[in-house]
């Protein structure tokens, strides 16, 4: 689980929002120029490497606008790929927990009796609390914290316990994943649930948390689900790429899909993209606070690959979202299948899956392959609606 | 990604380490093929070292079995963890593949097995 793994070993390239920029330059550090994908210049730093709190913080507090990876194959790196979705789909999360829990906290009764008793200090989603007396306020009410987390936590942690279909290990996640659901809820709204403990109104505020609870730690599912997505895909454009290419070095042989699994014939091709500097790119568009309506809690990911086949993989990639399979297991495809043969455009499966996953958890899901004529480059593009 | 076999009684282990997928997962097929031909009655494949899988795997998985039902020979699936159990969640798969707890678990499994099909070949107590 990528929040047990402190540093993930790829290297990135990170851009950064205006925020983020601003920052980088009022503390006099480095920026670079970056040329990206599509071929746009970005401000940002190269990394060599990810250190999974300092990305999540930065995410966190809108510095980030993009990630992205360049390379010339994906294979090897899939569990750094899994950690890495897993952390960004994990801190958009908490962020939106953090919104709704704040929106319920307002719409409850206890805020609604506190605007009726003081309307000159109203607390409503424009209010501003001052940081330092909120600090000191919870500092005054730090040894309850822990009786009204528990009150939210115990039924559904009693849940989670008690779910036979969920391994030691899984329930060990939703554990720390629910423990990092509470540290995103408000401050301001601590204070009040510590203060209002014990009255009604407490029990209707407790129960909507909890049940905003449970609905974000099944969430956690589709970053799940989207990292192995995102592994198919990455397999999928590499193996058509790396076919295309060896077609090119190899004109005097057929080659097949299944030669690349031949290291050696890998290597060339590695050795040849290297040296055209003929990569495969995937990159995270993570959200910020733009102007813009709707772009909050939308996660954007695209796969780059320098193919000719642009058609043929918008025709593969719309069959498959088109492709309703309630129901269905993979295993249906491959009895259908006349060999036992497998391919990588199976996975492409795993978009109709991840799409039903999404449906039911209240996510959207949208999948567009588009060109980037300018480069060469068809896009692979998965956009998330949290 | 490795393969290494190993014996507990008349069960072979498979035990497979490292990411398994379209480059190198046809290499349990032939694998278990070879060992389909040396008539080998039962076969775990343990995944508890293999870190993620793509549905190039899951689907060797997929074939494996149906190929050693076929023939009649008995598989369990171990180790099936984190990323694997997603893989095959998200691809329902869970109920249709056999999957055990343990390696323990699918021993002890296939020795039930073995000795209610050696009772049921043996003749009734009794019998002429």
């Amino acid at each position: 689980m990528s929040e047990k793994n402190p540093v993930i070993e790829l290297p990135v390239k990170i851009t950064l929002t205006s925020e983020g920029i601003e920052w980088f330059i009022k503390h006099k550090r480095q920026l670079q120029r970056l040329r990206m994908a599509d071929g746009s210049l970005e401000y940002g730093i190269p990394l060599a490497n990810i250190t999974a709190a300092s990305l999540q913080k930065m995410i966190n507090i809108d510095y980030i606008a993009a990630v992205e990876l360049a390379r010339t194959e994906f294979t090897g790196k899939r569990r750094q790929i899994i950690d890495l979705t897993k952390l960004i789909v994990y801190r958009i999360l908490y962020k939106k927990f953090e919104h709704e829990t704040f929106r319920a906290f307002l719409d409850s009764p206890l805020i609604q009796r506190w605007n009726r008793r003081y309307p000159s200090r109203i607390i409503d989603v424009h209010s501003s609390f001052n940081q330092a007396y909120v600090e000191n306020l919870l500092m005054s009410v730090a040894p309850q914290l822990p009786l009204v987390s528990q009150d939210i936590q115990e039924p559904v942690l009693l849940g989670v316990r008690g779910d036979r279909s969920l391994s030691e290990e899984e329930k060990q996640i939703l554990y720390f994943l629910s423990d990092r659901y509470m540290i995103s809820i408000r401050n301001i709204m601590w204070c009040v649930l510590v203060k209002s403990r014990g009255q009604r109104e407490y029990n209707t505020i407790i129960r909507q948390l909890q049940g905003l609870l449970t609905e974000y730690l099944a969430r956690g599912r589709i970053a799940e689900y989207l990292a192995l997505m995102l592994n198919e895909l990455l397999t999928f454009t590499e193996t058509s790429h790396y076919l295309e290419t060896a077609r090119r070095l190899y004109p005097e042989r057929r080659v097949r899909i299944q030669d690349l699994r031949n290291g050696e014939m890998r290597s060339a091709i590695r050795r040849h993209m290297q040296e055209h500097r003929d990569l495969l790119y995937l990159s995270y568009q993570v959200s910020g606070k733009g102007p813009s309506i709707g772009t909050e809690n939308r996660l954007r990911i695209a796969v780059f690959n320098r193919t000719g086949e642009h058609n043929a993989i918008k025709q593969r990639i719309e069959d498959k979202v088109d492709r309703k399979l309630p129901g269905r297991a993979l295993a249906d495809f491959y009895r259908e299948a006349l060999t036992w043969e497998v391919s990588p455009e199976l996975g492409l499966n795993y978009l109709s899956y991840l799409q039903e996953e999404c449906g039911k958890l209240g996510v959207s899901l949208d999948s567009k392959v588009t060109q980037i004529l300018s480069r060469e480059l068809t896009a692979v593009n998965l956009t998330l609606q949290f | 990604m490795e393969i290494k076999i190993r014996q507990s009684g008349h069960v072979h282990i498979l035990e497979i380490t490292g990411e398994m997928d379209f480059y190198s997962a046809f290499r349990l097929r032939e694998v278990v093929q070879k060992i389909v031909a040396g008539n080998i009655p039962y076969l775990v494949i343990d995944l508890a070292e293999v870190p993620c899988v793509d549905s190039s795997a899951v689907g060797t998985l997929v074939s494996v079995h149906a190929e050693l039902e076929k023939r009649g020979r008995s598989l369990q699936i171990t180790g099936v963890r984190g990323s694997v159990k997603k893989a095959l969640e998200l691809t329902r798969l869970m109920a249709s593949l056999p999957i055990a707890g343990s390696i323990d678990e699918a021993v002890e499994r296939m020795r039930t097995e073995s000795t209610e099909s050696t009772e049921a070949t043996s003749p009734p107590p009794g019998g002429p």
